[in-house]
């Protein structure tokens, strides 16, 4: 028999009161339940005893009552079809977050679980009302959220307005009308026991000064990685007022912070029959900072390997994009600074849960140096038709730093004192008029001989790129083309200097193809995806007159390996590598990769 | 149906009613019934929105469902005070409502970090005269 719906509400009002009560207390007193139905109680007294013998609840007379695991289990239901209710009205219906308790109260007695499923599916199986208020699952399971409330949260910390935790309409209209809702970014600058009153700044540094008790009722998340902020400090505190100041003329929403982003890369590498090694690959963060809505500031600051050797030829703390925006209009922007420059796929998409495998693909590492970013400024924007570009004079590479496996890698200036006695210019051009597709052409060329006056060896890097993503699958594909002047005279050069021919090609060319396929979806967010990709890649492609190709560096590789996403952030990898040279001198390689990335 | 009429009151008869209406028809996305808003569907994904541009008639209302394939996205229309957090892949959608009061070109684009890219991804709401006439 279904339960009627005066004995969810026992059961609601159970299970509420017995998760106010402080502990070590189990059992909620007789009085405060009927106070909380609004019934005498001898009704309340009654009706649990009823209850007790149905082996929902636990009744103890004189000392109160208590939910059995099935009671639990039902009273979680009643509050999964109550919170979808709300957040269906809301969403769906135009509701807003105050009008929504009462019609949910009524109708959380009459839908049907058929219904209330379709709702959960339709809402993209959510995990919070929209008062911030867990959904338990179907099967009356409810996750554990771990908040602090406005009372005990660290001082002028940034912190995040997960729950509201009182649905008083006038309450809620409150918290609306300050920007306090959840999701809300905000931090409590002072507490004053005196006056019980709590001083909050909110978005767009709006103040608000609101009492103790309604400061408990609201929880908030801190974020995680305060202690990391030290070394951005500087750039995201006191963001600033001359936002506040668009904002309040009527353009709302900036300035938007941050206040920090970043992205993580830790792997397990292993070789052939080499030992394994654990390696914290990368630890980036980014930083924005909005001075007005129109010119903005993006800054990427990368520890690479966990730990700076502290020389300045060894270091590998890098600076990898710090740039200022000005956006002008869709058609065409400023930006200057250190910049990523835009050729291939990776370089400007390298956050781990965007890219397959653990390491990224060969061809963008020894034939598009990835993380490829040097000084410069530059034009970007949007054209008709669905194209996009980018244009950059920036900073060239340094020649006689080019080596024969890994190209003009070892090349990069890295904005770190760039010698710019010549100029490079590079763009890309993207096209992304079809749903899912980006095809893109990009090029770079440069006089790269700052460092060799007499030579001309410039450099010229042509590159296109296909990305289709459609439901499951994911397609890329990558062609990219190195073309050295003058490397004949360049060899002898760094011969001279450094007493040994360092083979380096006069052209330079790597492909790669790759398919991924969605797999298993363990239900949104969790994915599954399997992909396999091909390389081709030769760092000694044409040799100039006189030098014969090392063979070893020409060489394939065919990737496969899986990615499983425990969130949309989060990517756990794995894959197998079996790298081929075409020297009869040089065993191929096989490499075993696992890797944990994520984004925030 | 007849057992759920039983049990509810005319008002959240017709609710409850509306919402099986919406869960049915999870395709109605362009179709306009009777005075609600028509609804448009908006992906977001490093670093671009799907569709780029989205055009509404002067005058019309519409409501903006986005929903990202990837990792939290924002969503500012320019000028406005349309500032929407947009939901990782799979745990919903943020909606948000457009009315073309004027004619002109509404830029929007997301303004919570996502990447290297993050400034490139923008679109525009392309709001057309109701009489025939040329966007400014």
């Amino acid at each position: 028999m279904l339960p009627s719906s005066t004995v969810e509400n026992y059961l609601k009002a159970i299970y509420h009161g017995v998760a106010s009560l402080a502990r070590p207390q189990r059992l909620l007193p007789m009085g405060q339940l009927a106070a909380a139905l609004g019934v005498a109680p001898g009704t309340a007294t009654t009706m649990v005893k009823t209850l007790a013998e149905s082996g929902l609840v636990r009744y103890e007379p004189y000392a109160g009552v208590a939910l059995t695991a099935s009671g639990e289990k039902l009273a979680a239901l009643v509050l999964r079809r109550h919170r979808l209710i709300e957040l269906f009205l809301v969403r769906v219906m135009g509701y807003s977050w105050d009008e929504v308790h009462e019609e949910a109260e009524q109708l959380e007695h009459a839908v049907t679980d058929r219904l209330v499923d379709r709702m959960d599916q339709m809402l993209g199986r959510p995990e919070v009302d929209p008062h911030g208020d867990p959904i338990p699952s179907a099967d009356g399971r409810v996750k554990r959220q771990t908040a602090e409330s406005l009372l005990t949260c660290p001082l002028q910390t940034p912190v995040t307005v997960t729950r509201v935790i009182d649905q008083d309409r006038a309450f809620l209209r409150f918290i609306e009308s300050h920007d306090l809702k959840p999701g809300q970014s905000i931090e409590v600058e002072h507490r004053d026991a005196a006056s019980d009153s709590v001083r909050v700044r909110g978005s767009n540094d709006k103040r608000v000064t609101i009492g103790m008790r309604a400061a408990s009722k609201l929880l908030v998340h801190v974020a995680k990685l305060i202690v990391l902020v030290a070394i951005g400090a500087a750039l995201v505190v006191g963001a600033p007022s001359t936002a506040a100041a668009q904002a309040a003329g009527g353009d709302a929403g900036y300035p938007n912070t941050g206040p920090l982003s970043g992205y993580m890369d830790f792997h397990f590498n292993k070789t052939d029959h080499q030992p394994g090694v654990l390696d914290f690959h990368r630890f980036v963060l980014l930083m924005t900072h909005s001075f007005t809505p129109k010119i903005r500031f993006v800054g990427e600051l990368e520890l690479e390997h966990a730990f700076v050797e502290g020389l300045e030829e060894s270091g590998e703390l890098e600076l990898e994009q710090a740039y200022v925006d000005f956006l002008l209009s869709r058609r065409i922007n400023v930006r200057a600074g250190m910049l990523l420059m835009p050729i291939g796929i990776i370089n400007e998409r390298h956050e781990p849960p965007v890219y397959n495998g653990v390491e990224r693909p060969f061809v963008d590492t020894v034939i598009i140096p990835t993380t490829w970013f040097d000084v410069g400024a530059g034009v970007h924007g949007e054209l008709t038709g669905g194209f996009r570009y980018r244009a950059y004079a920036v900073a060239p590479l340094n020649s006689l730093q080019f080596t024969a496996d890994e190209g003009i890698r070892e090349g990069r200036q890295k904005g770190s004192n760039s010698n710019v006695r010549n100029v490079a210019y590079t763009g890309r051009l993207e096209y992304r008029g079809v749903r899912g597709l980006t095809l893109a052409a990009s090029a770079w060329t440069g006089d790269s001989s700052f460092s060799t006056p007499r030579l001309d060896t410039s450099v010229t890097l042509t590159e296109f790129d296909a990305r289709y993503r459609r439901d499951r699958l994911e397609l890329r594909t990558q062609f990219a083309d190195v073309r050295i002047a003058d490397a004949g005279r360049l060899n002898d050069s760094i011969a001279r200097a450094v007493g040994i021919p360092p083979n380096v090609a006069k052209r330079l060319r790597g492909y790669y193809a790759e398919a991924g396929y969605r797999i298993w979806n363990a239900g949104a967010p969790r994915d599954l995806v399997a992909f396999v990709r091909y390389e081709n890649f030769d760092t000694q492609f044409r040799m100039p007159d006189g030098l014969l190709p090392l063979k070893e560096f020409d060489r394939d590789a065919w990737t496969m390996g899986v990615t499983y996403y425990p969130d949309p952030d989060v990517a756990v990898k794995a894959d197998y590598t079996r790298l081929r040279n075409q020297s009869g001198l040089f065993a191929n390689r096989q490499l075993i990769n696992v890797g944990l990335g994520w984004w925030f | 149906m007849v057992v759920l009429s039983e049990v509810m009151s005319t008002r959240r008869y017709v609710l409850a009613s509306m919402a099986i209406l919406v869960v049915a028809l999870p395709n109605a996305a362009s179709v306009r019934q009777g005075g609600t808003p028509r609804v448009i569907e908006i992906t977001a994904e490093r670093f671009e929105f799907w569709p780029p541009e989205v055009k509404v008639s002067e005058g019309e209302e519409v409501e903006l469902r986005i929903r990202s394939d990837d990792t939290n996205h924002g969503f500012r229309i320019v000028g406005t005070g349309t500032n929407l957090l947009i939901p990782k892949r799979g745990k919903g959608y943020a909606v948000g409502r457009f009315t073309g009061s004027r004619p002109g070109r509404y830029t929007f684009e997301c303004n919570r970090m996502c990447g290297a890219g993050h400034n490139f991804m923008r679109g525009e709401i392309v709001v057309r005269p109701s009489a025939t006439g040329k966007i400014p």
